[in-house]
């Protein structure tokens, strides 16, 4: 569905026989790479048999389940930048929400005695309008996401802060711990069940996109914001619904990600706002023609996963690691995310 | 095509050929530019195909042709914006290397004003009419030097000076196009090209311009000029070159330049894109649909109050920028300083609050601006036509694509669009048919009063004959269509009334037995003639 | 047109550009001074700038980027500052090449490079700026980190006079001087409304022969020059190399710059603005301070802040652009 302009064999019938200017080959490719992620499969394939051949470990079932439970948690905390990024935007408080989702579910089930479900439920509404409110400062006073997720996102983890007084004691319920245990099994399938709710959450945001008004809306809203406020399209609504989902999205995560590390900290969701980021680019991204999708980012998920895992095991440091992937980032926009020319606006 | 434009050729022996070889020396010696065989092409759409011109020196030499002939882009490529694919640009008999920005076109003595008002907003009217003149660091002029020569330049031009100092957003629209012209004036250009520049001039501003053209033509200087405008086509021109798709069509002489013989040549000789007169409307039904009251554009205008009539057909016509889009706007539940929208239908009435109520209620507003306002150019042509009557396909939450293909169907084949797969990006479809495809968007949704924002801008003569055939069609099963113009000849063909706009107020109301071309273009201006 | 009127549009300007982020800093100023009184001795004047220093010279750093327009923005400035600083402390001092009048050159050069390397990849390649220079964010931290793993003191340096006193007059003034010099001496030539232009409607300056591409690289390379000037003030209070240290100006000084007036959307703005915004956000962190607020309330005080802040900047700036188009 989300092909590229420079496909124009119908334009070409319609002026009456002329031929179409020939494409190279290298222009062939490219064109079918901004289609379809081809480029991100081969390395993530080259990358798997890389580690295949020269680790021992890599292939083994608990070396895989651990790279199956990072690359979940990496997924589901991208969720929101890959909307985000979508609308023209960024979230730079991800990592401020995930400490909302870890440090309530902690807090409040254990120390103050709130029952499971409830506190889900008070983690949903709290992200879900913290998020919604960035979202629509963002669109009624046009001020950059950047500048106002970054405002909620110290503010969220700022309130969280004082309120824990930056002593979190609660430990996670081991309802969450046995969600991202590489040994657990769902329903008898041998696989941790966040990588089952990671797919159900793939798949769930596939028909949303895809099948659903929302979906429509909200790639005409990120396409064409004008046109759309001019064909009907709330676009105040979708941005707030973006930043919203974005920030419950990253709570959620923040659930399995403390049920992952047995406790929660103030800085527990910083990697994941680099990460996340990294993902949705690595998928290959392209905001300008309307080539988001999740299922980019979940295999840039998988890419930065798997990257990262032969990184850490050939001793490169973390500072390594944060190299890389800035100048991978980097090669990869350069093929998909560029902006116009000057001269088209003219 | 080609072959009409043979035709073309042939049965006008009197047009001489551009490029020609066997002028004489002297007349050779006298070319400022010449440009042969330039092409461009975007994609798959060729803009430019095979013009070729020459301009002599002193002279006024326009281009002429129908929205979409190539005009914009021959002048983008002649300023340095775009790089031709192919052909060739002579300035005084020299071969010109590839011009990549505006800048080298400037350095070889082009200078050109571009069809948009083009000033930086924020900035004062000095700095606006010195853009662009000072190096990366060096300031190549003294301040004394930049007022002095910008207030002779805009005492020229505007007759009385602004301040220099305030932001160029603060002027009018015909002051702020003045401010680009005056930045042009300035650098004194060999060749000064004028795109569609003088649109946004009120008269006496457009006079003073004529006059320094005039003026600087007995120094040697020589003009491109760009404009639809027939009247100043023949008031200022010494040649006229007419294209049409993208190709050379011929030159006249002043003498030979006919407004008859111009638009022939302009059309072609096989479909004519002058609109068929419409049959009036029949004034038996009187069944009112919308009604505005006293809506005030900005505060303390005149109101304006105004009824629709099912099957009625409303022209608004005016200068650029004098409020016709506001009320088109308005009476689509826009924004307005005062008053109210009213929409009857089977006995009742509903006020129109916003957008969203007036679409609820049958108004469909259809943008002017293809690309900006209506287009998600990257997604599919189904998704394009589909956006705002969505819901119509969805089922238990979610979309069936079957059925808004089924719909668009229907639709496609009612207004005639040409496309391959209803799954291609719309960026693939011609001009012509994506205006169809925001056409075919509105009409799913049913509506009952359809305000159009000029249609027909920029789309070729077979798209602007089924567009009338249509708006027929539409009237005569009871719509009402209330519809932006810029030429003046739709308004005669097309209108049961004419409103001209002048300052965001009604200046006049025309009917049928009152329009004529004089009538309306005297309005813009603020004069009442019959 | 009279002269009251330009006048009162002179004003308009003047006002809503910064005046709201002086406001702030004057009312913050003077509850800072009625509750901790000994701000007021001169002495302590130098400790204030000393501290003040990086966090001015980072939001002055943004401007530029942002001005420029096309939705420029330079968020490598904070991990530039700290990488610099890094190599002064762990490469140069070490080393014997700790002189200033060999190290100050090869510091700024480094802040102009990795700006104009910014402004090439976004001018000319046509990368979104959000993302290339958080990019550049990540590689620079990156390099911190591999440079300097551990926070390490450096040996002792000419750079600590420019957190004290340098004879009469506080050290930092020097540093927070020097951007503000060479933006004042920028003016005397065309690059400064150049810039603006561009800014403001880079269609329009392209199309009356304005290099963009060029005045946006420029643009770039004087906040990376700037971040240069800012590792040296960071120098002057950390006196180590620290990695962690930079990331924390980043995203506070594009907030200073909004804060000063900036709009996001290029086209107008100030240093003036930037400074101020950045002392309003400094002082409102002492006023708290001062207040006994627990410091672990501070981060959200200052988020909320922030956020107040940009609405009130965006909603003059609203109201501006209503009043423009209805001249149209």
């Amino acid at each position: 569905m989300m092909t590229q302009p420079d496909s124009q064999s119908t334009a070409a019938r319609d002026m009456e026989g002329q031929q179409l200017p020939q494409r190279t080959l290298w222009q062939s490719v490219v064109l079918l790479q901004r289609q379809f992620p081809l480029l991100q499969i081969l390395v993530l394939i080259a990358a798997l048999a890389y580690g295949t051949l020269t680790m021992d470990s890599f292939l083994n079932p608990f070396s895989v389940r651990t790279m199956l439970i990072l690359a979940s948690l990496l997924g589901l905390a991208a969720l929101g930048q890959t909307l985000a990024i979508l609308v023209g935007g960024i979230d730079v408080s991800i990592p401020a929400f995930i400490v909302l989702g870890s440090t309530l579910i902690t807090q409040i089930t254990g120390p103050e005695g709130v029952p499971l479900g409830l506190a889900i439920l008070v983690i949903i509404v709290l992200a879900g309008f913290c998020g919604g409110l960035s979202g629509w400062i963002a669109h009624k006073y046009s001020i950059h996401p950047l500048i106002v997720t970054l405002a909620m996102g110290s503010l969220v983890s700022g309130v969280l802060l004082g309120w824990t007084n930056a002593n979190i004691t609660g430990v996670a319920p081991p309802f969450l711990g046995a969600l991202t245990r590489p040994f657990a099994s769902t329903f008898g399938l041998p696989v941790p069940p966040v990588v089952i709710i990671w797919l159900a959450v793939g798949v769930i945001m596939a028909v949303v996109l895809k099948r659903t008004v929302f979906g429509r809306q909200l790639y005409a809203t990120a396409l064409n914001p004008r046109a759309a406020d001019l064909a009907l399209v709330r676009t105040r609504f979708i941005w707030v619904t973006v930043f919203a989902i974005s920030a419950i999205a990253s709570a959620m995560t923040g659930l399995l990600v403390v049920g992952f590390a047995g406790t929660a900290n103030a800085t527990l969701g910083d990697p994941y706002l680099f990460q996340g980021l990294a993902a949705v680019i690595l998928g290959g991204a392209a905001p300008l023609t309307g080539a988001v999708d999740y299922w980019r980012t979940m295999l840039g998920a998988m890419i930065f996963t798997v990257l990262s895992t032969l990184l850490v095991a050939g001793g490169f440091t973390e500072a390594d690691k944060q190299i890389t992937f800035g100048l991978l980032i980097l090669v990869a926009v350069g093929v998909y995310g560029r902006e116009p020319r000057v001269k088209d606006r003219v | 095509m080609t072959m009409n434009v043979a035709d073309a050729r042939s049965s006008e022996p009197r047009i001489s050929t551009t490029g020609k070889t066997d002028k004489p020396a002297s007349d050779r010696e006298m070319l400022v530019l010449r440009g042969q065989g330039l092409a461009k092409s975007f994609g798959a759409t060729k803009a430019l195909r095979d013009f070729s011109f020459d301009l002599r020196s002193g002279e006024v030499h326009t281009i002429q042709g129908e929205n979409g002939s190539g005009k914009s882009t021959l002048v983008k490529v002649l300023a340095g914006v775009h790089t031709p694919d192919s052909g060739t640009i002579e300035i005084d008999g020299h071969l010109l290397k590839q011009m990549s920005s505006p800048f080298q076109s400037l350095q070889n003595g082009i200078g050109t004003v571009f069809q948009e008002v083009l000033v930086v907003g924020p900035q004062s009217v000095l700095q606006n009419v010195w853009l662009g003149s000072d190096g990366l660091f060096k300031v190549r002029y003294g301040h004394e030097e930049r007022v002095a020569k910008a207030t002779a330049v805009l005492n020229d031009l505007l007759g009385l000076v602004p301040d220099l100092e305030a932001p160029v957003e603060t002027l009018s629209l015909s002051d702020r196009q003045a401010c680009s012209i005056a930045r042009a004036l300035l650098r004194d250009p060999a060749v000064l090209i004028l795109d569609e520049a003088t649109s946004a001039l009120d008269v006496a501003t457009r006079d003073r311009l004529f006059d320094i053209l005039r003026t600087r033509a007995e120094r040697g200087k020589s003009v491109l000029f760009i404009s639809h405008r027939m009247d100043e086509v023949t008031e200022i021109s010494d040649r006229v070159t007419v294209m049409r798709l993208g190709e050379t069509v011929g030159t006249l002489n002043r003498a030979e330049a006919t407004p008859a013989r111009l638009v022939q040549l302009m059309t072609g000789s096989d479909v004519s894109s002058e609109p068929r007169k419409r049959a009036a409307t029949k004034s038996k039904t009187q069944r009112v649909l919308l009604e505005a009251r006293s809506i005030a554009l900005l505060p303390g205008r005149q109101p304006i109050n105004l009824t629709v009539q099912a099957g009625e057909m409303i022209g608004l016509a005016g200068l650029e920028g004098h409020g016709q889009e506001a009320l088109l706007r308005a009476l689509g539940g826009g924004v307005t300083s005062s008053g109210e929208i009213m929409m009857h239908s089977q006995g009742n009435t509903a006020v129109v609050r916003n957008e969203t109520e007036a679409s609820k209620h049958g108004i469909a507003y259809v943008p002017r601006e293809r690309k900006t306002e209506a287009l998600f150019l990257p997604l599919s042509v189904l998704d394009n036509f589909a956006l705002p009557t969505l819901k119509q396909d969805t089922k238990g939450g979610l979309l069936w694509p079957a059925q808004s293909r089924k719909r668009f169907f229907d639709l496609a084949k009612r207004l005639g669009i040409r496309y391959n797969d209803a799954d291609a990006p719309v960026s693939t479809l011609s001009g012509g048919n994506q205006q169809k495809i925001v056409m075919a968007r509105w009409l799913a949704a049913d509506p009952k009063v359809l305000l159009l924002n000029d249609p027909t801008r920029g789309v070729d003569a077979h798209t602007k004959q089924d567009l009338y055939h249509l708006l027929q069609e539409l009237t005569d099963i009871g719509l009402a269509v209330i519809m932006i113009s810029s030429e003046v000849d739709e308004h005669l063909a097309l209108m049961d009334r004419v409103l001209v706009m002048r300052d965001q107020e009604i200046f006049r109301e025309l009917n049928r037995s009152e329009m004529s071309r004089t009538s309306i273009v005297s309005a813009f201006f603020g004069k009442v003639e019959q | 047109m009279g002269s009251v009127e330009t006048i009162r549009s002179q004003l308009q300007i003047w006002f809503r550009s910064s005046v709201f982020a002086v406001l702030l800093t004057v009312f913050l100023l003077l509850i800072t001074a009625f509750l901790n009184p000994w701000i007021l001795a001169p002495a302590s004047w130098a400790i204030l700038l000393g501290t003040f220093a990086p966090f001015a010279i980072a939001a002055m750093a943004s401007t530029p980027a942002i001005v420029s327009g096309g939705g420029g923005i330079d968020i490598s400035i904070g991990p530039l500052m700290a990488l610099i600083g890094i190599v002064f402390v762990k490469v140069l001092l070490p080393n014997g090449l700790g002189a200033p009048w060999f190290s100050i050159p090869i510091m700024l050069a480094m802040g102009t490079a990795v700006g104009m390397f910014n402004g090439i990849v976004i001018a000319q390649f046509r990368y979104p700026p959000v993302i290339t220079t958080m990019s550049v964010n990540f590689v620079l931290t990156g390099i911190s980190l591999a440079v300097a793993p551990i926070p390490i003191a450096a040996i002792p340096n000419w750079t600590s006079q420019l957190a004290h006193w340098i004879g009469p007059i506080p050290g930092s003034l020097l540093t927070i001087g020097l951007p503000v010099l060479i933006w004042v001496g920028l003016k005397k030539t065309a690059f400064n409304r150049t810039l603006f232009a561009v800014g403001a409607d880079d269609a329009t300056a392209f199309s009356a022969g304005i290099d963009v591409v060029r005045t946006r690289i420029v643009a770039y390379g004087l906040g990376g020059l700037f971040a240069g000037i800012g590792a040296i003030a960071l120098t002057a209070l950390l006196q180590s190399a620290d990695a962690t240290q930079g990331g924390q100006y980043t995203l506070l000084a594009i907030a200073a710059v909004a804060l000063g007036g900036t709009t996001l959307n290029g086209g107008r703005g100030t240093l003036r603005g930037a400074v101020f915004g950045a002392a309003a956000i400094f002082l409102l962190q002492d006023v708290l301070t001062a207040l006994d607020v627990p410091s672990t309330w501070l981060r959200s005080a200052y988020g909320a802040a922030l956020l107040a802040g940009v609405i009130v900047g965006a909603r003059a700036i609203m109201r501006r652009s209503g009043s423009s188009e209805a001249h149209g």
